[in-house]
């Protein structure tokens, strides 16, 4: 695709705009997030219990922060993060795959499933208001014939993805978010549930002077899409608003988010599209630094050599 | 998987298996050293990982590295061990002429970078890439290819069912020996948890795919947040496999299968 001038105004012309056009019309806030109580080992064990029915769950790897665990024949796994209280659970996994075709719930069906299991299980968000469906989609599968035709499309799970929305507005970020497969008769297969309450009573209103201003926002947008993409690119602001971030630390804060389409200079490639998070606290409490760079990545990328025949020596 | 050719080879290819922090420098007096020590813990059961970035935006070097990060040092996962060997800005040559050096060298490949339908850049400044549909067989081993998983992060490269009704005959051409590919069969946004999770969920040894569109599904936002093509952030997973390799973890997985279209299998999102 060549670059057209039009393309390069609708970018300045996108960019050129006030806050308030991009939804930052009520007043914003810093929201902290309530600890969670699940945070240690006999909680993890309560949740291998609750959701899988097995006290035989075995730790097969830790992070900082995580604990993953499975059974012995690994039919039913459990991620626990003991920072956050976040969990999520698979089981009965393994007979969706092959030929198996499941006799699936309507997508409506699946969302009223969820929603009582959530509610009988005791995770159901305190306010459902903040629960907000963002996608309904799922998971298929075909196979060949002989290698040489397709079988059939196989409909192996729905997908329900949920976010949260605080005032009207989305939040974003790895935090505040649902996920949940369902199968077989409306069974529960997977669930991912990363989300903490959020302290109402102890929001702070975010002054005016304690914000970017309008015109900063963009200048700010405009040099993260010219810093990553070089200071020739072409782009085009599809669409923008104000949004809250969860970085699963202890507050929500506010960003504003660019939805962009950037034009590199290769044609084979398909245009980019290039979701632009600007925080939108001058002095954030917990700043989100998400186009940092740890400088080892950078530095310790080699160039390879097409002659050079890989040997692996103790200097490599 | 460790063939007849690396295991003859083990005490060349594993004294050099120094981590990064090693090849940084900072530990350049223990090298020697610790090239020996890892020379008497070389296992059959060791594994490589490559990593290998688009000449582009930063945010390419931070997917690679998110993922590889997690490699530093002999990961056991299962009965396997796994350990980051090549880091690299990609190059054709290491898809193509020079594949049994490079990517078809290693156990995983993850790439990153700007991509098509079968087509992953390797270098925006010169319009550099490869087109997998006429790549050589990866994972051969009369050839002396060993790649199993190849992770392409990037634009549409992993076209599935709902692309192509014939999906599966482009990629007989790299389907060799190779158990599973995965990536995006839609535009993708990139830049975000998607490598860092990953790796743990592999590490934990989570089936191969799966834990990557687990990877994807636990990075999905609200929905007005949506791609040009409409796929919802940050785009549709996708994977080629075989029946025979769709149960594949990092700690245990099947042979190799046969290669060519007989058995292929494909799993998208929607």
């Amino acid at each position: 695709m060549k670059p057209s001038l039009s393309l390069v105004s609708l970018g300045l012309l996108l960019l050129s705009g006030s806050l308030a056009t991009i939804g930052h019309a009520a007043s914003l806030f810093i929201y902290p997030l309530e600890q969670s109580t699940q945070t240690d080992t006999s909680s993890t064990a309560r949740l291998a219990k609750q959701f899988l029915g097995t006290t035989e769950l075995q730790a097969v790897y830790r992070t900082e922060d995580t604990l993953y665990l499975a059974s012995k024949d690994d039919s039913v796994r459990l991620e626990h993060n003991l920072a956050t209280g976040d969990f999520r659970f698979e089981r009965s996994l393994s007979r969706y795959l092959g030929d198996f075709a499941p006799k699936l719930p309507s997508p409506e069906e699946a969302v009223r499933f969820t929603y009582d299991f959530l509610k009988a299980n005791g995770i159901l968000p305190r306010n459902t208001e903040e629960l907000k469906l963002a996608h309904v989609g799922g998971l298929r599968a075909q196979g060949t014939i002989d290698g040489k035709s397709a079988g059939p499309v196989i409909d192996k799970l729905i997908t329900l993805s949920y976010s949260r929305l605080i005032d009207g507005l989305p939040v974003v970020g790895p935090g505040s978010k649902l996920v949940v497969n369902i199968g077989e008769g409306g069974e529960v297969v997977t669930l991912a549930r990363h989300w903490r309450e959020v302290n109402l009573d102890g929001r702070k209103e975010v002054s005016p002077t304690e914000t970017f201003t309008d015109d900063e926002v963009y200048a700010l947008a405009k040099r993260q899409i010219l810093s990553q993409f070089g200071p020739a690119a072409l782009f085009e602001v599809r669409g923008k608003g104000v949004a809250y971030y969860d970085n699963n630390g202890s507050i929500l804060q506010p960003v504003a988010v660019f939805e962009t389409q950037v034009i590199t200079q290769d044609d084979g490639v398909v245009p980019t599209n290039y979701l632009c998070i600007i925080p939108l606290l001058r002095q954030s409490p917990e700043p989100l630094n998400l186009t940092a760079l740890d400088p080892q990545a950078k530095e310790l990328i080699k160039q390879a050599s097409p002659l050079t025949r890989v040997i692996r020596t103790a200097s490599e | 998987m460790i063939t007849t050719r690396t295991l003859l080879s083990e005490s060349s290819r594993v004294s050099s298996r120094g981590s990064l922090l090693q090849r940084s420098g900072r530990l350049l007096p223990l090298v020697a050293l610790a090239g020996l020590c890892l020379v008497q813990t070389a296992r059959a059961g060791d594994r490589e990982i490559g990593g290998y970035v688009d000449r582009a935006e930063d945010r390419f070097v931070r997917n690679v590295w998110n993922f590889i990060k997690n490699f530093q040092g002999w990961q056991t996962i299962g009965s396997h061990r796994y350990q980051e060997v090549q880091y690299y800005w990609a190059e054709p040559f290491e898809f193509n002429g020079s594949h049994l050096s490079y990517i078809d060298k290693m156990d995983l490949a993850y790439v990153a970078g700007h991509g098509s339908g079968y087509y992953i850049q390797t270098n925006q400044s010169t319009s550099t890439g490869v087109d997998l549909r006429s790549s050589p067989g990866y994972g051969t081993l009369a050839q002396n290819g060993d790649l199993e998983f190849l992770i392409i992060e990037s634009c549409n490269t992993v076209v599935s069912a709902p692309e192509a009704a014939n999906w599966w005959t482009p990629w007989t051409s790299i389907f060799q020996g190779m158990h599973q590919l995965v990536g995006f069969r839609t535009l993708s946004n990139s830049d975000n948890g998607i490598p860092n999770r990953f790796a743990n969920k592999l590490k934990a040894n989570g089936r191969v795919w799966q834990s990557w569109f687990d990877s994807v599904n636990e990075e999905r936002a609200y929905a007005s947040f949506s791609n040009s093509d409409g796929s919802p952030y940050p785009g549709y997973a996708s994977a080629i496999m075989y029946t025979s390799t769709e149960n594949d973890r990092l700690g245990n997985y099947a042979a190799d299968p046969a290669g060519g279209s007989n058995g292929m299998k494909t799993w998208w999102q929607y």
